[in-house]
């Protein structure tokens, strides 16, 4: 009797069951939060797909229709259909926040990794660079940096990325030299591991589920400093759909069409939410580890 | 009982907020006669001084404390009788002779006379700032007797009747105060954030960034305010001056309340909308001297993809007409310098993939947001790519010394500074007018607004005035957009509205009851 599926060695049985375990035992808020983490992401990517209309064009025979007359969330104050522009809106919010993240943990990682294998003087002076970094407040360089550079998207995904990447630097420094004197990294070495070798292989892994969880905590602020970068009109010009810049727009229309500025804004509010959920959640799930 | 402590701070915490929170919000004394206006600026006046002050927030102050020989009568351009009770004009247009009022006190009790409208108009020259241009053609001041003034012109000028009734026309400011406050400026550092004028209110605080406080001036000639008190306080943000309105903490939003809202007001029955006619013109200048709209029919073919028409039906609803005219409605005959922008087939053709700048100053109301975004939209689907920047105002005035540099597209909304067709013309598209953002430059429309500048003749004047907007108007070089109307939202018992069109975002002060 040929198997049916892939024969699982106990070992692996054990790790399945594990991982379910600590599924199970995550909060159910951690739980919906990787969910939502998860659907948000394919939300994210299937956007162009999932939304019925272009998001810059007047779509719609009226402006400031309300919701379920012309479209799920009816339409803006330029008859735009609000439903797909915050469905872009999110895209451009978590599409960002991901890649300004990709980027942090790209450099930090690579700063964190040589100051901490090497160590001595140039640990000192790739320290001293980061600490200079994180006694910015990030949102104020990442507005200084968009003065200089202009408004738009990619600079304010340039700008986070060089205040964002000193935390995680940190991170991978400190798990670095914690995992270099464990017995496993020094029985690496007696066999004459080289060096990058014994960084990807040997000392890497040990920083990932600290930077991972520290990412995931990460989206959530990301999104709200995104957001509140492009409601002060630091974002991309319009008519891109972006939640900040939308809630800013819809500000005046509050009391008479309160679902154009409340649209965008509880978009911000639910990826954020749930983004926090996620990290907690994740890092639950490592700990079991 | 370490633990209990934290709960005994918040409570008293709370008592002091609760505590502050009671004693700043004064109660509102009631009844027709007396009490406190409350009203709001989004911005700063920044100046009382009437010689420097050329904003439009800030009127009302300026309107309430000074007043000048002329003023407008409610509703209408017509030139009524203010510190002066009568005037003449020879008949060369070279010789102005006031008559002035007299029994008239400044504020601070000194007497009025031909001698401090010298010594006011004098200063003005001397600090010569912006609105200074009013009195540059005056050769010689003359005062025989203390009710009597003259004042004779280098040259003729049609509109100086209206400079003297303009709300940024000369002043009378206490000749004392000028003198005791002199410094080396003229007095500008005292008059900064001081006024000592004739009108009907006092400026008995000025805390810039916070808060202005008129108070009723008793001793005024004319009819006494109603009111003790007016306080305009600075809340720079539309949303809150809407929700005080609501709970009766401010009694009117004198401006930019967004249009799109302004129907869920009419069904409150506490407040009132009103909208006054205007010579507000909401216009896009075009950026004549650079490629690509230094191209005349590229203008043209971008004004009429506009589709101006439903534009501004769109974005200002019944608030305000698409513009016939090169000037706002009731300053000249629209017949004599017609504009209209056929809308045309929209195809991507005509852009061409030429790509645009756009600048619109920030307001508060939305308009201008919508109105650029709008003609975003429309430009881009009539194959322009548009880029659209909002920008603050000082950054507009910079564009004239670097045009290339410059936007091909800016939009405001603009008022000329009295109701006379060169007040307009001349800021606007005259070509060293201050207004000119974007330098459009025709010798042949200069030419034809200083002949009708000196020209007595009222009707042959107008076609002077309505051939230079004709000429404007084919060279497409100013887009204009729409003639909107002053809008304020009112507590509902404020009575005795009085609106002059030509002094925008601003009511008599004096005029106005608390019922």
């Amino acid at each position: 009797m040929a198997a049916a599926g892939p024969v699982l060695t106990p070992l692996e049985l054990t790790r399945r069951r594990r991982a379910w375990a600590g599924w199970v035992r995550l909060g159910r808020l951690e739980r919906g939060g990787l969910i939502v983490l998860a659907l948000t992401t394919a939300v994210a990517l299937l956007a162009p797909l999932l939304a019925p209309y272009a998001p810059t064009t007047a779509v719609h025979p009226e402006s400031f229709a309300p919701p379920g007359t012309h479209g799920l969330l009816g339409s803006d104050e330029l008859s735009r259909d609000l439903f797909s522009r915050v469905l872009y809106g999110i895209r451009a919010s978590w599409l960002s926040a991901l890649a300004v993240i990709a980027s942090g943990v790209l450099i930090g990682g690579l700063i964190g990794t040589v100051a901490g294998i090497a160590g001595g003087w140039v640990d000192t002076a790739l320290m001293r660079v980061t600490d200079l970094f994180l006694a910015l407040p990030a949102a104020v360089l990442a507005i200084a940096v968009i003065a200089a550079l202009g408004p738009s998207l990619p600079h304010t995904l340039v700008a986070l990325a060089i205040v964002w990447w000193p935390w995680y630097a940190r991170i991978v420094r400190a798990e670095v030299r914690a995992q270099a004197v464990r017995s496993h990294v020094d029985a690496a070495r007696l066999a004459g591991v080289g060096r990058a070798r014994l960084a990807l292989r040997h000392l890497l892994p040990g920083a990932f589920p600290a930077v991972l969880v520290t990412a995931s905590l990460d989206v959530g602020s990301l999104v709200l400093i995104l957001a509140g970068l492009s409601f002060i009109g630091l974002g991309s010009p319009p008519p891109a759909p972006e939640l900040g810049a939308m809630a800013a727009r819809g500000m005046p229309y509050l009391f008479g069409h309160p679902w154009i500025p409340l649209a965008p804004a509880i978009a911000v509010f639910l990826l954020a939410f749930a983004a926090n959920l996620a990290g907690d959640g994740l890092r639950d799930l490592l700990e079991d580890h | 009982m370490s633990r209990r402590l934290p709960l005994l701070v918040a409570v008293l915490l709370a008592a002091v907020l609760v505590g502050s929170a009671c004693s700043s919000t004064p109660t509102p004394p009631q009844g027709g006669e007396g009490g406190t206006l409350q009203l709001a600026y989004l911005a700063d006046m920044a100046q009382a001084d009437p010689d420097v002050f050329y904003d439009i927030e800030g009127n009302t102050v300026i309107l309430s404390v000074y007043e000048g020989l002329l003023k407008y009568k409610p509703d209408s351009t017509e030139i009524i009788p203010s510190l002066a009770e009568s005037w003449e004009v020879s008949p060369d247009g070279l010789t102005y002779t006031f008559k002035l009022r007299s029994g008239v006190k400044f504020q601070d009790g000194t007497p009025f006379d031909s001698q401090a409208v010298k010594t006011s108009f004098q200063r003005r020259l001397d600090v010569g700032a912006a609105p200074s241009y009013m009195l540059e053609p005056v050769a010689s001041m003359q005062t025989p007797d203390a009710t009597t003034f003259v004042m004779r012109l280098k040259h003729p000028v049609a509109p100086f009747l209206h400079y003297m009734a303009s709300s940024w026309g000369p002043k009378v400011i206490s000749p004392k105060a000028l003198t005791d406050n002199a410094g080396k400026d003229h007095a500008q550092t005292w008059a900064n954030d001081h006024a000592i004028g004739t009108g009907p209110f006092q400026l008995t605080a000025f805390e810039r960034g916070q808060r202005y406080e008129l108070t009723r001036f008793d001793g005024y000639w004319g009819q006494k305010a109603h009111v003790d008190k007016v306080e305009i306080r600075i809340i720079p943000d539309i949303g809150t001056q809407r929700l005080q309105l609501q709970s009766g903490d401010l009694d009117a939003i004198l401006h930019s309340f967004p249009q799109a809202e302004l129907a869920s007001v009419k069904s409150n029955p506490d407040l009132q909308v009103q909208d006054f006619s205007s010579y507000l013109n909401n216009i896009i200048y075009l950026n004549t001297n650079k490629k690509p709209l230094s191209d005349p029919a590229l203008r043209k073919a971008l004004a009429s993809a506009i589709n101006r028409d439903s534009l501004v039906t769109e974005v200002y609803g019944t608030y305000a007409k698409p513009s016939s005219s090169t000037y706002p409605s009731g300053l000249l005959d629209p017949a004599l310098a017609p504009v209209a922008y056929p809308p045309s087939e929209t195809t991507a053709a005509v852009g061409g993939g030429k790509k645009l700048t756009f600048a619109y100053t920030a307001d508060d109301s939305g308009v201008h947001r919508r109105i650029a975004e709008l003609v975003q939209q429309r430009l881009d689907a009539a194959g322009f790519s548009v880029t659209i920047n909002e920008v603050q105002l000082p950054q507009v005035f910079e564009y004239v010394n670097d045009l290339q540099a410059a936007p091909d597209m800016v939009m405001q909304t603009n008022t000329p500074d009295g109701a006379h067709p060169d007040m307009w013309a001349r800021i606007e598209w005259y070509s060293t007018g201050g207004l000119n953002y974007l330098g459009y430059n025709s010798p042949q429309v200069d030419k034809l607004l200083d002949q009708a500048l000196e020209t007595t003749d009222k009707a042959t004047a107008d076609r002077a005035y309505g051939q230079a907007g004709k000429i404007l108007a084919q060279d497409t070089g100013i887009i204009f957009v729409a003639d909107p109307r002053d809008v304020m939202v009112l507590r509902k018992n404020l009575t005795g509205i009085e609106h002059v069109p030509n002094y925008p975002w601003a009511l008599n002060l004096a005029a106005l009851q608390k019922g």
